[in-house]
């Protein structure tokens, strides 16, 4: 399939994860190959297979990417500075989710975070049908793992992802 | 390095693959030609792609005779 070609609504965003307590993430190379390695992640409502993931159920998908540092040059008698791209970190995902102690996923992501090097595959699709998806896959470890049980409101939890860094790639159906 | 041990390479590391990359030295030639043969959204063509960014190859031009105008 082609990458979509459409503006794609932000509530399409689904988040995914391999499935075992012992993950072994996929390769960084392979994070840009959909067939046969972050498809097996995605469920088959994206256009994956689903055999190694699951889907984690959560509020909303935090934006991803990367944070970029600038540096400033001047140069004396220029009108203008110029800013330059520095070193860039990959954007840390902190994610609230409905908290179910039975749910699978939120067991393996308390795990994670209890255990603290765990590298596991993550991937955000975003997708408006089954063969119109664009994936992005990085791996990544959670820290941060916190249960707010306010009585007067659903239990929450809230955790961060922390992507490994140049471990990330896109892909598509 | 052979072309086979460099996507090996490229293929397994979890380090920066873009780094990897540019340090595997390889024939242009061969990667070119690896990279038309290969299939889109596979392991290989992915790799590839990241050598022949550090590996582009340029053909040689065709050779052209000049040909004296006779009077």
């Amino acid at each position: 399939m082609a990458i979509p070609s459409q503006v794609l609504p932000g509530f399409s965003a689904a988040l995914w994860l391999q499935n075992s307590a012992t993950p072994t993430p996929i390769t960084p190379t392979n994070l840009s190959v959909w067939a046969g390695q972050v498809a097996t992640i995605c469920g088959t409502a994206v256009g994956g297979t689903g055999a190694a993931g699951q889907q984690l159920n959560v509020e909303a998908v935090p934006a991803f990417g990367q944070d970029d540092a600038v540096a400033n040059f001047m140069v004396a008698g220029s009108r203008q500075s110029d800013k330059i791209p520095t070193q860039s970190a990959p954007t840390s995902m902190t994610i609230t989710a409905a908290w179910n102690p039975s749910d699978a996923g939120l067991l393996l992501i308390r795990g994670d975070a209890s255990n603290g090097v765990t590298d596991r595959t993550f991937v955000v699709t975003a997708s408006t049908s089954a063969t119109s998806t664009i994936a992005y896959a990085f791996n990544g470890r959670v820290s941060q793992f916190t249960i707010d049980a306010a009585p007067g409101a659903e239990a929450k939890c809230t955790f961060t992802i922390h992507p490994r860094g140049n471990q990330y790639g896109w892909s598509n159906p | 390095m052979t072309l086979t041990e460099a996507i090996e390479t490229l293929a397994t590391t979890y380090a920066d693959p873009l780094l990897i990359a540019r340090g595997l030295s390889v024939d242009a030639q061969e990667v070119a030609t690896a990279l038309a043969a290969a299939t889109p959204d596979t392991t290989e063509f992915v790799a590839l792609s990241l050598l022949a960014q550090f590996n582009p190859y340029i053909a040689p031009a065709p050779r052209t005779r000049t040909v004296q105008p006779t009077e």
